[in-house]
């Protein structure tokens, strides 16, 4: 499903140069839940950015869904991750003054889903993670875990077939933590999500089937 | 290009979200719009007004006038100002040299003062004939004006405005009391109703005498200041013009048109020539009026900068769920034209209500004929206008906001 073939990632130039990726290898295959783990400025982050097409990597090959990814142009990656990929932040990254319909509803508007189909499919999401009753509530009028579950329903909107986590517990405490573990789980499982996580904690990494740890910008088995 | 309804909403959420900034920024517009509006609309009207003016006096009268007009600081020819006379009158009327004329109005100058009594006033004062009553519409409201007869004996009477009565006369009956003007006294036959204002004159504060008496007696001239030919109708003033140029030329024996002491316009010219002016006027008041709009732009393209800064998580987010390049460029970009349309249309209600108020103010407190006329044109233009500096000065920002890497955008502080 997803590729990498000796990708390396170099930041800076001349004597600043830092090198963020070594050469890193690995396959992960449909249905899979990986957790990553590492100390920072292990390059964990960074991989997970070129996996997710945010980022280029400065040398070697990488394919998604068995097709060279390396040498597409901005816009067609961004297509990519509009059909194919799912993001959730630290951060949760929800746009501020707007609604979790709205905000569940910002990738449709860059697919090519027709406009009246808008309202049902994140309808359909947001119940799907357990917010309908929470609809025209702004950003600021929830919960950090509720946020994440916005977060997570946009995420889901488009039924991508890899969804990336960048710490996505990193904000939370504990109890709320579990629950959007138990969400993920339920994603991967249920439905049959790819999931690529990013994590610090044993415990969350725990939930996935195979953990990725870093170090140094290579992958440390 | 397919316009995304979301797009709109995205940028017209971003606007009303940030209310006082997006009115101060588009303030700049707003008064440029605003002032440009006003002028064209000012303008537009005080040019009809004139040429209603001009229009009531007949559009198949000519003017001729003494002198011509110089064309050069050295031209001498603009001095001869004593080229128009009786005999040059008496040829014009002669209808084997000028036919098609009806008649002709001579006007005077006459400089001074008139008193009655103890009061003294300087009105307007003029010699003409029995004509202009007629042409100028002035007959008066009491009393009654001097016929051919009074013109051609040179009778001492004057017709006053409704002013210069109250002025020196007070309540007191003007009509047959005697006023002077230089040595001579003339009696009033006439008193002319309130008139106000017209392009030409001031019937109020006005005092008309038969031109023969202003010559004779009172200014010792023997020309006219400018006569006013009638023709029988709009289709024989170009003959005349031309029959009234050959008859003086050969009165005065001049053989090149360039020597020509005398000027003949027509209702035409005027016009003409005050479309010209006002045209100047209204463009160099426009111009003034674009360096606030070239300002106002400036501010619209610092606040969008801004704007795409505070926003750069935002920006970053949206290319990670999939936004294009080009998705982001536009989206600024239609926020930057609202910003301006929006400042456009405020400008284009306020610059129309101000006209509006200046045409109520001089029609009811000068009582001037002034029409207002919802400025179209202007406010289509101003429109048009601010629309096209938000697209050129909202590009710069939108393709800032456009080609920030994602990654770099999501870290963001």
């Amino acid at each position: 499903m997803i590729k990498l073939d000796n990708i390396t990632k170099v930041f800076g130039s001349g004597d600043n140069q830092t090198h963020a990726l070594r050469g890193v290898s690995l396959s992960i295959d449909k249905g899979e839940f990986v957790a990553i783990m590492g100390p920072s400025g292990s390059g964990k982050s960074t991989m997970l950015h070129i996996l997710g097409l945010l980022d280029f990597s400065t040398d070697g090959k990488q394919y998604l869904h068995d097709e060279l990814v390396t040498t597409l142009d901005e816009d067609t990656k961004a297509a990519l991750r509009n059909k194919n990929l799912g993001f959730v932040f630290q951060a949760f990254n929800l746009l501020p003054r707007t609604s979790v319909l709205e905000n569940v509803k910002l990738p449709l508007m860059y697919s090519d889903v027709p406009a009246k189909d808008w309202e049902a499919m994140a309808k359909k999401v947001i119940d799907q993670v357990g917010l309908s009753h929470r609809l025209e509530h702004e950003p600021s009028q929830l919960s950090g875990g509720e946020k994440q579950r916005v977060a997570i329903a946009r995420a889901l909107v488009l039924k991508p077939s890899i969804i990336f986590a960048d710490e996505p517990t990193g904000n939370l405490d504990s109890v709320t933590s579990g629950q959007i573990m138990d969400l993920f789980d339920d994603l991967h499982q249920t439905h049959g999500h790819t999931i690529i996580l990013i994590t610090h904690e044993n415990d969350i990494a725990a939930h996935a089937q195979r953990i990725i740890r870093m170090h140094d910008g290579n992958i440390a088995i | 290009m397919k316009l995304r309804t979301h797009t709109k909403i995205s940028a017209w959420k971003a606007l009303i979200t940030n209310k006082a900034r997006s009115a101060l920024t588009i303030l700049g517009i707003v008064i440029g719009i605003m002032s440009i509006i006003i002028v064209m609309a000012v303008g537009q009207g005080g040019q009809d007004l004139i040429l209603r003016e001009i229009e009531s006096l007949g559009s198949n009268t000519l003017r001729v006038a003494p002198g011509r007009e110089s064309q050069g600081p050295s031209d001498v020819n603009q001095f001869y100002l004593d080229s128009i006379g009786q005999k040059e009158v008496d040829a014009i009327l002669d209808s084997s040299r000028v036919p098609h004329v009806v008649d002709v109005m001579p006007f005077v100058v006459v400089p001074g003062s008139v008193s009655y009594k103890a009061e003294t006033m300087y009105p307007q004062m003029y010699g003409t004939n029995h004509v202009f009553e007629e042409q100028m519409d002035a007959s008066p409201n009491f009393g009654m004006f001097f016929d051919e007869d009074m013109v051609k004996t040179r009778e001492r009477v004057a017709v006053i405005g409704s002013d210069v009565q109250e002025e020196l006369f007070g309540d007191e009956d003007a009509l047959n009391k005697k006023i002077k003007i230089g040595d001579q006294k003339l009696r009033v036959i006439g008193v002319f109703g309130d008139k106000g204002q017209s392009l030409f004159m001031n019937f109020d504060k006005s005092v008309i005498v038969p031109h023969t008496v202003a010559m004779q007696y009172i200014t010792g001239q023997q020309h006219f200041n400018e006569i006013i030919v009638r023709a029988e109708s709009d289709e024989h003033v170009e003959q005349v013009r031309r029959d009234i140029q050959l008859t003086l030329r050969e009165l005065h024996d001049i053989e090149d048109p360039e020597d020509d002491d005398f000027q003949v316009n027509t209702q035409e010219d005027l016009m003409q020539m005050i479309g010209t002016i006002t045209g100047v006027l209204k463009a160099i008041l426009v111009s003034v009026a674009a360096i606030s709009l070239l300002v106002g732009g400036v501010g619209i393209m610092n606040i969008m900068l801004v704007s795409v800064t505070e926003r750069t998580r935002e920006i970053g987010l949206r290319k990670a769920v999939g936004a294009r390049q080009k998705d982001i460029l536009r989206q600024f970009l239609i926020e930057a034209v609202m910003l301006t349309a929006a400042g456009g249309a405020i400008g284009i209600a306020i610059g129309t209500l101000i006209t509006f108020l200046v045409s109520l103010g001089l029609s009811q407190g000068l009582n001037l004929d002034w029409q207002f006329a919802f400025p179209w044109g202007a406010a289509v233009l101003g429109l048009c206008v601010s629309a096209t500096i938000g697209l050129i000065f909202g590009y710069f920002p939108a393709r800032a906001a456009a080609k920030k890497h994602p990654i770099e955008a999501l870290r963001f502080e």
